[in-house]
């Protein structure tokens, strides 16, 4: 009973779409019943449609990301350690962060093609400064007194590294990756949509274009379904790399 | 990150912050004038220079950026207009916020951009569709930020206006709303950045005109100098916009002392 | 008779598992007019809650709490209150702070600006009309919070630690000023504390808490000739033994918190 007071509204949007639509008052293309909605979804999964184009989105999206959190992790902290670095590269990252890369869309298709390197090149740039800049603020924050008593206790500049730094830009580094794994699969959906070449932008864009709104909304329901995922898992995950972090590493993440 | 700091010599930093960037527009220029780069993938900068100026001069920027950033400003302002509203209703009605809340949840992992193709359906290639997927886009920020701007209000502020004679109506003007300003502007400047994303988003896949559409254009028909320009204008606004809503808010907001936050 | 009267006072809350807390429990005491009076106890013995009450923004759970004979019903112009955390508006001026209840209270602008001043001057913060909090220090902001809540000239004073943040220095400053505006401007105060010392410097009578659930453990009566100096008074044998006998009340409360912990499941 309490579920139902905490979801009615959902509840509610579920009815009155589900009424309006069988009602015959909104036109089939504006919004198909949730039933039908619902049957298109499970038959483009058991036809084999639905659940490659997604894992292909995802291939790109989360090849992308990859390539920017192991670019931007680095980066991040050898700004933070190096003041050159820092110096040369953080007007770039400014720039970087102020410019809405899915402008380069069309250069991308230009530069690298419309196949899935090109895509996952753009997500990766898109995603980097972010991380680096996440990393970044996760690695300077750490407080001198941390590395100079571990210095004291004589550790290595290469296992202060590890030992030190790491731990403490964790949660940093998890936050930007909270802001860009959303971003990787905007990019992805974004350049399926502009390019084609399959994914679920590619799949909801072309059922835009025949007026084939179930196709549309379960492309749309999977995309959704995606999002949610993504962000749960990452949130487990977070949830249980720090808590390692705390456990092995005692007090100080 | 580093922030710009208004004092003597800041010419000089400026000039030290400015000068990656130079170098690298300098490595552009170089590369492509000697045929590192061959120009088919990448003109100089003084070609994309020159089709820049081209591209104000004739009126076609400025007919492309004035509907971008009418359909931009436009979904930006609705969403203000509808978030605040949301976020201070969600914020002091239980009843409102169990209505709203499983809405807001349910809307969040949603990329907005994958709405570009249903407003496509709904509303054809026009600047409604486009605002309306910018409305939705910079909706969430705004009413997330609201809300817990208006909840994060300490008590203590609240009860010392009650000594003092402000009867239970007048609490809300008076108090909350200066108290929870911060926490919309913050709100506020997450939107503006994102709406100028949105935009573009929506007019590379769904549009006729616009600065989108108008680099679809010119990269389709290889005229990558005018589409580099574009581009490039483009961020500018876009940058400008933005710095401009930190001034502004920082204008509003003289009084806030910064708490420090990770 | 007495300004304040509070009488089996009860404020019960839901614990996490929803079993039934009790802050405080059967409450009672008195407050003469123009009394000060401070409460001390342990932490979490449910000093605040109690002020709180008094103050008009909680509702006890059983109990009733009289000013001037009359119960209360929510804030009211009878009480004002600080807090710790000075709670100043900080979109507004120092003078826009003080002179927030006086625009409540729909006074006349001269009228307004007149009693400002003087509030102002009184707390010392001339020069600093036009600051904002952010600009001012703890001190001043005390100040401010302070010369707030008595421009709109409450019969009784209600304080929450006022001093708790500030550094040792101001905070025995900021203490002589309160008890000179207090002689001068008669109110009855109801101040909470931590601190014992402060507690015996300042008032004319000092109520022990218990620990939770909190209720009236003793009352000390502080008699000093405060017609000394803050130096010789607290330096006084009188001060050194009124002091120790709170102490050791508190203590025993706290050692009795601290018990609970060990032996009991918590």
């Amino acid at each position: 009973m309490k579920l139902l007071g905490k979801t009615y509204s959902v509840l509610l949007v579920i009815g009155l779409w589900e009424s309006a639509a069988r009602s015959g008052f909104v036109p089939f293309f504006f919004l198909p019943p949730l039933s039908v909605i619902a049957m298109t979804f499970a038959t483009q999964i058991t036809d084999g449609v639905l659940v490659p184009q997604t894992l292909l989105t995802l291939f790109r999206a989360f090849g992308g990301f990859a390539v920017a959190v192991v670019v931007g992790v680095i980066l991040g902290i050898a700004m933070a350690r190096f003041k050159a670095v820092h110096w040369f590269f953080d007007p770039l990252i400014a720039l970087g962060m102020s410019v809405p890369t899915l402008t380069l869309v069309p250069a991308f298709m230009l530069w690298f093609g419309i196949e899935n390197a090109s895509k996952i090149l753009l997500v990766a740039v898109s995603c980097v400064c972010p991380m680096t800049v996440s990393t970044y603020n996760g690695a300077r924050g750490v407080h001198p007194f941390l590395i100079w008593s571990a210095r004291a206790m004589g550790t290595a500049e290469r296992k202060l590294l590890w030992k030190v730094i790491m731990p403490a830009a964790t949660p940093y580094i998890f936050n930007g990756m909270q802001v860009a794994l959303p971003i990787s699969l905007i990019v992805a959906f974004v350049f399926e949509m502009v390019a084609g070449g399959g994914g679920l932008g590619f799949l909801e864009i072309m059922a835009a274009r025949f007026f084939n709104s179930p196709d549309l909304f379960a492309a749309l329901f999977a995309i959704l379904i995606v999002g949610f995922a993504v962000d749960r898992i990452l949130r487990k995950i977070r949830a249980g790399v720090l808590g390692w972090l705390e456990r092995d590493h005692g007090e100080g993440v | 990150m580093t922030v710009f700091v208004k004092a003597p010599g800041s010419a000089l930093r400026l000039l030290s912050r400015g000068a990656p960037i130079l170098v690298l527009l300098a490595g552009w220029e170089l590369a492509t004038r000697s045929g590192l780069i061959s120009t088919q993938v990448l003109p100089t900068f003084s070609s994309v220079f020159v089709a820049a100026v081209d591209l104000i001069a004739s009126g076609t920027l400025g007919r492309h950026l004035a509907v971008s950033l009418y359909r931009a400003l436009g979904g930006l302002a609705l969403s203000m207009l509808i978030g605040i509203a949301l976020g201070l209703g969600m914020a002091t009605s239980r009843r409102v916020e169990n209505f709203f809340d499983p809405l807001v949840a349910l809307i969040y992992p949603l990329p907005k951009t994958a709405l570009v193709p249903l407003t496509m359906v709904w509303l054809g290639v026009t600047d409604r569709a486009a605002i309306l997927v910018i409305l939705l886009a910079c909706l969430l920020p705004i009413v997330i930020n609201t809300y817990h701007g208006v909840r994060a209000v300490e008590r203590t502020l609240i009860w010392s206006a009650r000594s003092l004679g402000t009867p239970t109506r007048g609490l809300f003007v008076r108090i909350v709303i200066p108290a929870a300003m911060p926490a919309i502007l913050n709100g506020i400047s997450i939107a503006i950045p994102l709406a100028f994303i949105v935009v573009i988003s929506v007019e590379l896949v769904a549009s006729k005109v616009g600065v989108g559409n108008l680099i679809n254009g010119y990269g389709g028909v290889g005229a990558y100098d005018y589409m580099f320009a574009t581009i490039g204008t483009f961020v500018l606004v876009a940058f400008i916009a933005d710095r401009l809503a930190v001034h502004v808010r920082s204008r509003i907001l003289f009084w806030h002392e910064q708490k420090d936050a990770p | 008779m007495a300004k304040i009267k509070v009488r089996g006072l009860t404020k019960s809350f839901q614990a996490i598992k929803g079993e039934t807390v009790d802050a405080i429990s059967g409450l009672s005491f008195d407050v003469g007019e123009n009394e000060f009076v401070s409460i001390v106890g342990p932490s979490g013995c449910g000093k605040s809650t109690l002020l709180y009450i008094v103050a008009g923004f909680i509702a006890p759970t059983r109990g009733d709490v009289r000013i001037g004979g009359t119960p209360i019903a929510g804030p009211g112009p009878d009480r004002g209150i600080v807090f710790q955390e000075y709670a100043l508006f900080p979109w507004k001026t120092v003078q826009d702070n003080v002179k927030y209840g006086l625009e409540e209270k729909r006074l006349p602008r001269e009228e307004q600006e007149r009693i400002v001043r003087k509030y102002i001057r009184l707390m010392g913060l001339d020069g600093f009309q036009h600051k904002y909090p952010k600009e001012l220090s703890g001190g001043m902001k005390q100040r401010v919070a302070l010369a707030r809540t008595l421009a709109y000239d409450p019969d009784v004073l209600l304080m929450d630690e006022p001093f708790g943040a500030l550094d040792a220095q101001t905070r025995e400053l900021q203490q002589d000023q309160l008890l000179s505006v207090w002689r001068e401007r008669k109110k009855t105060v109801l101040l909470v504390t931590h601190s014992v010392d402060e507690a015996v410097y300042l008032s004319e009578r000092v109520l022990v808490m218990t620990a939770r659930p909190g209720r009236i453990k003793s009352v000390v009566d502080i008699a000093l000739d405060r017609s000394r100096s803050r130096e010789e008074i607290v330096t006084s044998a009188e001060f050194a033994a009124l002091r120790n006998r709170v102490w050791l009340e508190v203590r025993e409360e706290v050692l009795k918190h601290y018990d609970g912990v060990r032996e009991g499941p918590r």
